[in-house]
C-alpha cells in the first residue's frame, strides 16, 4: 500500500477550509442565536426577578396595612366598647332617675289625691253630720233651741271686756238697729226674751231686727254696721273644715 | 493488473497535483455541509423551527461532550472537533449511497485527519500551557516516562488514523464481497451496520481527539 501524499495534503487543507465554513455558517450564527437567547432569558429572568421584588414588597406593604387596619379595628373597638358601656351606664342611671323620679311622682300625687279623697271624705262627714244633727234638730221645739243659744251669747258676750265690748256698742248709737239672724223664725215670745236679755248684756237702748237665715243650721249670729258675731252650727263646721283642712295640709 | 482496492482512484491532474476521488467526495460533502448550514441558519429566530432546533441541539450537543471532557469553555475546541464530528459522520455515512465511495475508507483521509489531531493537540498544549511547561508534561510522571510519552503520540495518532481507515474499509469490503456474491438486497442488514459503525467511529474518533486535546491543555490524565 502507498500513502498518496497530495491527497493526504488536499484532505488536510480541505478540512481546514470545512472548519472555516462551519465556523463561519453553522457555529458562529447558532452561538450567537443561543447567546443572544441566554441574555433575553437573563433578562426576562431579571425582569422576572424584579417584578418578583417589587410583588414582594407590595406585599409587606399590604401585610403592614392590614396589621396596621386590624389595630385601628381593634382600637376602635374597644373605644366603641367603652363608650357603649358608658352610654349604658348613663342609660341605666337616668333610667334609674327616671323611674325613681316617676315613683316620687306617682307617690306624691297618690298622697295628693289621698289627701284629696279624705278632705273630701272629711268634707262629706261634715255635711252628713251638719245634715243629720239638722234633722235631728228639727225635731226640738223651737224655743227650746232657742233657749240653748242665747244663754251661750248671753255668756258670751257678759265675758267681753268693756275694751272689746264697748266699740260694738258705738256703732249701733246712731240708732241704727242691731240685727239678728236666727235659723228658724222664733217665736214672738222668744224674741221678746231675746231682745231683753240682749239689752241687758250689751247694755243697748235701740232697736233690733230679726232674719231668718237657714243655713246657718243652728244658733244666731249678731250683726253689728262693722262687725259679726256668730254663734251657729254653721260657723262651728266652716271652723271645723278650716281646722280638718289646716290639719290635713300639715301631715 | 487489477489495481489496489486500498488505493485511491485518480480522477484527474490539476497540473503535477492528482484529484482523487476521496478528495471530490470531500468536496462535495463539504459543499453540501455549507450549503445546509448557510440555508438553516441565514434566518434564524429567538424562537427555532424544527431544522433550526436540529442544528441548535447538534451543536448544543458537542459543546456538552466537548465539556464533559476537557472541563473547560467549549467554544474555542468546537470549530475543531464539531467540524471533525460532523465531517466524519457525513463521510462514513456516505459510502452508503450508491456509486460513492466514503473517503474515509481511503487511508489518507483518516491520515490526514489523524495529522491534523495529531498537530492541534501540540497547539493548545503550548497554547495552554506555554511551551516549556508542554514539553515538561512528556517527562511526568517520571522523567523515565519520556520516551514512552513521545513514542505514545504517534502511535495513538497511528492508531487513530488506521482504526478509523480499518473500520470504514472493512465495512465496504464486506457490502462490496456481500454484493458480488448473494445479490442486491441480502447487503442491506450489512449497511445498516455500516451505518452504525460509521457513526460510532465518529464518535470514537471525535471523543478521543478530544480527550488528547485536554490531556495536553492538561485537565485530562495522559
Amino acid at each position: 500500500m502507498k500513502l498518496d501524499w497530495w491527497t493526504i495534503g488536499l484532505q488536510t487543507i480541505n478540512f481546514g477550509i470545512l472548519v472555516w465554513l462551519l465556523h463561519r455558517f453553522l457555529y458562529k450564527p447558532v452561538l450567537t442565536m443561543i447567546d443572544a437567547r441566554k441574555a433575553e432569558v437573563q433578562r426576562q429572568f431579571d425582569a422576572a426577578k424584579e417584578i418578583e421584588e417589587k410583588a414582594k414588597a407590595q406585599l409587606a406593604g399590604l401585610e403592614a396595612d392590614r396589621a396596621a387596619i386590624a389595630t385601628e379595628r381593634d382600637a376602635t373597638l374597644g373605644a366603641a366598647t367603652v363608650e357603649a358601656q358608658e352610654m349604658a351606664e348613663a342609660g341605666r342611671a337616668q333610667a334609674k332617675r327616671d323611674a325613681q323620679a316617676l315613683i316620687d311622682g306617682t307617690r306624691k300625687t297618690l298622697a295628693e289625691e289621698r289627701e284629696k279623697a279624705l278632705d273630701e271624705a272629711r268634707r262629706l262627714a261634715l255635711d252628713l253630720g251638719a245634715d243629720f244633727a239638722q234633722r235631728l234638730l228639727s225635731e226640738i221645739p223651737t224655743q227650746y233651741r232657742a233657749e240653748a243659744w242665747i244663754e251661750r251669747i248671753e255668756h258670751y258676750l257678759n265675758a267681753l271686756s268693756p275694751a272689746e265690748r264697748d266699740p260694738l256698742v258705738r256703732q249701733l248709737g246712731d240708732g241704727t238697729p242691731l240685727t239678728i239672724v236666727t235659723a228658724c223664725t222664733l217665736p214672738s215670745a222668744t224674741t221678746e226674751q231675746w231682745k231683753e236679755r240682749l239689752r241687758r248684756s250689751l247694755g243697748l237702748s235701740g232697736g233690733m231686727t230679726f232674719e231668718v237665715n237657714p243655713d246657718l243650721i243652728a244658733g244666731a249670729e249678731l250683726h253689728f254696721p262693722t262687725a259679726i258675731l256668730r254663734f251657729s252650727w254653721q260657723s262651728s263646721l266652716l271652723a271645723a273644715r278650716t281646722e280638718v283642712s289646716a290639719d290635713g295640709r300639715s301631715r | 493488473m487489477q489495481p489496489s482496492p486500498l488505493t485511491s482512484a485518480v480522477l484527474f491532474h490539476l497540473g503535477p497535483v492528482a484529484i482523487t476521488r476521496p478528495v471530490v467526495t470531500t468536496w462535495i460533502i463539504m459543499a453540501v455541509l455549507a450549503l445546509v448550514c448557510r440555508l438553516v441558519t441565514r434566518r434564524l429566530s429567538m424562537l427555532p423551527d424544527g431544522r433550526q432546533a436540529v442544528l441548535e441541539g447538534i451543536v448544543t450537543a458537542i459543546m456538552g461532550q466537548i465539556e464533559d471532557v476537557v472541563r473547560e469553555d467549549a467554544r474555542q475546541f468546537l470549530s475543531l472537533i464539531g467540524t471533525l464530528f460532523i465531517f466524519l459522520v457525513a463521510a462514513n455515512l456516505s459510502g452508503v449511497l450508491p456509486g460513492v465511495e466514503a473517503p474515509t475508507g481511503k487511508i489518507e483521509t483518516p491520515a490526514a485527519l489523524a495529522l491534523i489531531v495529531f498537530f492541534s493537540v501540540h497547539y493548545f498544549g503550548i497554547r495552554a500551557r506555554g511551551l516549556i511547561g508542554y514539553l515538561r508534561s512528556f517527562a511526568e510522571p517520571k522523567l523515565i516516562m519520556l520516551p514512552l510519552n513521545i513514542l505514545s503520540e504517534i502511535t495513538r495518532t497511528f492508531s487513530l488514523m488506521v482504526r478509523l481507515f480499518g473500520n470504514v474499509m472493512s465495512g465496504e469490503f464486506v457490502i462490496g464481497l456481500v454484493v458480488a456474491l448473494a445479490g442486491l438486497f441480502v447487503p442491506i442488514p450489512l449497511m445498516a451496520l455500516e451505518i452504525l459503525v460509521g457513526l460510532v467511529q465518529a464518535y470514537i474518533f471525535t471523543v478521543l481527539a478530544t480527550v488528547f486535546i485536554g490531556a495536553a491543555v492538561g485537565r485530562v490524565a495522559k
